[in-house]
């Protein structure tokens, strides 16, 4: 069973004492919990926001919703963590050891999420049924990622180092994504602005895309055509300074 | 349960009680003068605060095939979750919130009646499923008439008699208290690509127009004496300068009708760069036609979704906005369609739209015939009532939001407006209002009344200060319904269900029952016998 931690970022816990903090809501399937029920909780606590930091440690993939709007500080996974990361988060870092699930960032507008691992689908995504996802801060992915990487992006920036799977930056606006490579179809799709830079020399870009220039290390293409979008695709040599 | 309610400020419209500082006793579920014995008596001290009856909602759409729809195609309207807490369940939703979230919301507002308004006779049982699935208060809801082809073929061919017997059928079928049209003629018309239809003007394949529909519909409400006029939500809805089709439909009544969000049809200009309130001119004749009554369709500048049976309208608005769209052709009775939408602080026409409203209740005489509504979720979530509540209490606010939204002074009459309703005449248009014009004979807090009070955390002298009016009508301190508590300090304490009331009345001959049979077999995709509601909760009104 998922557990509900919206309530654990780091604004939560400012100027609060440790038993304080074990009295906060956690929710489990649809009861009600304390956080001291699942977490030792030890340390200092800050005075102000910015300098707050949240370390979680121990099994982590059931967590869901961490780090839920966000305003300020820095919250480290030690590990493997589950899904909802930083969604709705303005201001502050995220840092994760391991593994991110699915729903990073969604609808993030400002703030750095940084995964060591590899993130699932849908990152730095818009909510389901809405248009408009991520519109400000960074995601770095240091491995792979899934399917449908900043749809509706709409500002910001995500880093994808390694491969990510089908429906790259569908209906972007603007923005930036990055990603190593694409193992299948989909890219762009919808798009209106906004650039998808894709570190692969030998990425095949959809039809809908048209060439509008190059030089030595990158090539250029404009689409969505079948919605006269001005988003471009930029295929590049992989370049370690990005 | 005996309750004693000490020295509340009691706004009591029926019985004319303007802010009497009075005990109020609860014994058995009902208003008394006197306990029977003054064991286990539940004191509550009330000093100062405002007690009012139960608030009844004539016109929101909380259950059925379109608001399910709503909840289907909009996962991003689950922002508001409740979790589960004791006898209270959990739910989610703003603009169409989950059947248990319903109910409690509604509670929560001091409300203990809520009408249904659309219910699409092939629906009925899921809209009854859902009904009886929502806590706390009582229900109704209506059926649609407006655009079923029987109506229309037995108006065509004057068979007055034959129509008395169906429509009595339908509710008896379909469980249903009164008559609604939506857009009458509209869907039918759609059906053969014509996008609107004014009152006089002839419905394809038939030799009648929308007026005939209405003239119809309203001669058997009368003969069947329905406790509820015929509830109509006119022609042109939402099209700029449908205030003159308006004008025209207020004349078709003979005796009464009831029109729905009439924010919707007080239009002016001739497109939307031309866009202006013309509220003034269709308040003056509701005010000189004592056979028209209204409610809002107040807009709250939220996003919302908006569902109605009048399918041509959400394809127009699903052509401008460009937003997912839901259409349903329900067989031979009418349409549905659903689209989500935001009215935007920043839209001049969403803005005007949000001062038509105001304007409305605040040029109303005669507030008898007027509701508060927000055409919930069409114009904006219920749970805005208290913030309309506000505004209408507070011309200071009006100002202020005006400013804020940077009001079109020029095409609106709203800013030159100064009333300011008292929390008597709120009461009146929340209370006593709705239920006589949904005729449910509220008897108010009296002697043998029954017991549904709400006490608001409202001193008398913090009534000129709007965000007091907002956040006190916003929850109650206290909300009993059917002399249990529903609420208690602020917090739901209970789950009890309401009943869904039907209006019962005689059938015809069997000719009738049969002729539905053959009907339904050869035009139906669905068996008579799936048809037919009856579930326990459901109770039936007699004719007076
Ligand atoms: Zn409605």
């Amino acid at each position: 069973m998922p557990l509900d931690c919206s309530a654990i970022k780091p604004e939560c816990f400012v100027g609060l004492s440790v038993k304080e903090i074990m009295e906060f809501p956690v929710g489990e399937g649809r009861h009600r919990g304390k956080l001291g029920d699942y977490f030792r909780v030890s340390g200092d606590v800050s005075e102000s926001v910015a300098s707050q930091r949240v370390v979680l440690g121990g099994s982590l993939l059931r967590l869901r919703r961490v780090g839920e709007d966000m305003a300020g500080g820095e919250i480290l996974l030690e590990g493997d963590c589950g899904w909802h990361l930083g969604e709705f988060m303005h201001q502050g870092r995220i840092h994760v050891l391991g593994n991110a699930g699915s729903w990073v960032g969604t609808s993030m507008s400002g703030g750095e999420i940084v995964v060591e691992g590899n993130a699932g689908d849908y990152i730095g995504c818009a909510r389901r049924g809405v248009r408009r996802g991520m519109r400000g801060g960074r995601i770095v992915v240091e491995g792979n990622a899934g399917t449908e990487i900043g749809y509706g992006l709409s500002g910001g920036e995500v880093f994808v180092k390694g491969v990510v799977h089908s429906f790259v930056g569908s209906y972007a606006c603007s923005g930036k994504i990055t990603v190593g490579g694409v193992v299948s179809v989909g890219v762009g799709g919808g798009m209106r602005g906004g650039v998808i830079c894709i570190l692969d020399p030998d990425f095949r870009v959809p039809l809908a895309f048209r060439e509008t220039g190059s030089d030595e290390s990158s090539v250029a293409y404009e689409g969505d055509s079948s919605v006269h979008g001005k988003g471009s695709i930029l295929i590049q040599e992989v370049k370690h300074d990005v | 349960m005996k309750i004693l309610l000490k020295d509340a400020c009691v706004y009591d419209t029926v019985n004319r009680i303007n802010g009497d500082c009075m005990d109020v006793l609860i014994e058995e579920g009902v208003f008394v003068d006197k306990f029977s014995n003054t064991k286990n008596v539940d004191e509550i001290d009330c000093r100062g605060k405002v007690l009012m009856a139960g608030g009844v909602d004539i016109h929101s759409h909380i259950a059925g095939g379109p608001v399910n729809v709503g909840r289907l195609m909009r996962p991003e309207d689950k922002s508001v979750v409740w979790g589960r807490e004791g006898v209270v369940r959990s739910g989610s939703g703003f603009s169409v919130p989950s059947t248990f979230l319903t109910g409690y919301e509604y509670a929560l507002l001091g409300y203990s009646f809520v009408n249904q308004p659309v219910t699409p006779p092939l629906t009925a049982k899921h809209t009854h499923e859902e009904l009886l699935d929502i806590p706390l208060v009582d229900k109704s809801c209506l059926l649609l008439l407006g655009n079923n082809f029987n109506v229309a073929s037995y108006i065509n061919n004057g068979e007055k008699d034959k129509l008395m017997d169906y429509v009595s059928w339908m509710l008896h079928a379909t469980k249903t208290y009164g008559i609604k049209a939506v857009n009458p003629g509209g869907f039918l018309s759609w059906l053969w690509k014509v996008d609107k239809i004014a009152p006089h003007e002839k419905i394809p394949k038939f030799d009648i127009e929308p007026a005939d529909i209405i003239k119809g519909l309203e001669e058997v409400s009368n003969r069947l004496s329905l406790p509820h006029p015929i509830h109509v939500h006119l022609n042109y809805l939402g099209h700029p300068g449908n205030y003159e089709v308006t004008l025209d439909s207020l004349k078709i009544p003979k005796k009464r009708m009831h029109v729905a969000h009439l924010q919707f049809n007080s239009y002016g200009g001739d497109d939307w760069s031309s866009f202006s309130s013309a509220a003034d001119k269709v308040s003056r004749k509701i005010n000189q036609n004592g056979k028209i009554s209204f409610d809002l369709g107040q807009v709250t500048l939220d996003n919302t979704t908006t569902m109605t049976a009048d399918s041509p309208f959400e394809q127009h608005l699903h052509k401008l906005t460009k937003m997912k769209w839901s259409s349903r052709d329900v067989e031979l009775e009418c349409g549905a369609g659903v689209v989500p939408y935001t009215y935007s602080k920043k839209s001049p026409v969403n803005v005007i739209q949000w001062a038509i409203g105001l304007e409305l209740a605040l040029l109303c005489k005669n507030l008898g015939r007027l509701c508060l509504t927000t055409d919930h979720p069409n114009a904006g979530p219920f749970i805005r009532y208290p913030r309309i509540i506000a505004w209408l209490m507070s011309d200071k606010y009006r100002q202020e939001t005006a400013k804020d939204v940077r009001l079109p002074g020029k095409k609106t009459l709203l800013l030159s407006i100064d009333r300011e309703f008292s929390i008597y005449e709120v009461a009146r248009i929340t209370r006593e209002s709705p239920a006589r014009i949904l005729g449910l004979n509220p008897v108010g807090i009296r002697e043998g009344g029954r017991a549904d009070a709400a006490v608001y955390d409202l001193e008398m002298d913090e009534v000129d200060k709007s965000e007091k009016i907002e956040e006190a009508f916003s929850r109650v301190e206290y909300m009993i319904i059917g002399g249990d508590f529903a609420v208690k300090e602020k917090r739901v304490v209970s789950s009890k269900k309401g009943v869904t009331f039907y209006s019962r009345r005689e059938l015809g001959d069997e000719s009738m029952e049969k002729e539905m049979r053959d009907f339904f077999r050869e035009r139906y995709s669905v068996g008579i016998s799936n048809y037919l509601v009856d579930y326990p909760g459901i109770v039936g009104v007699d004719a007076a």
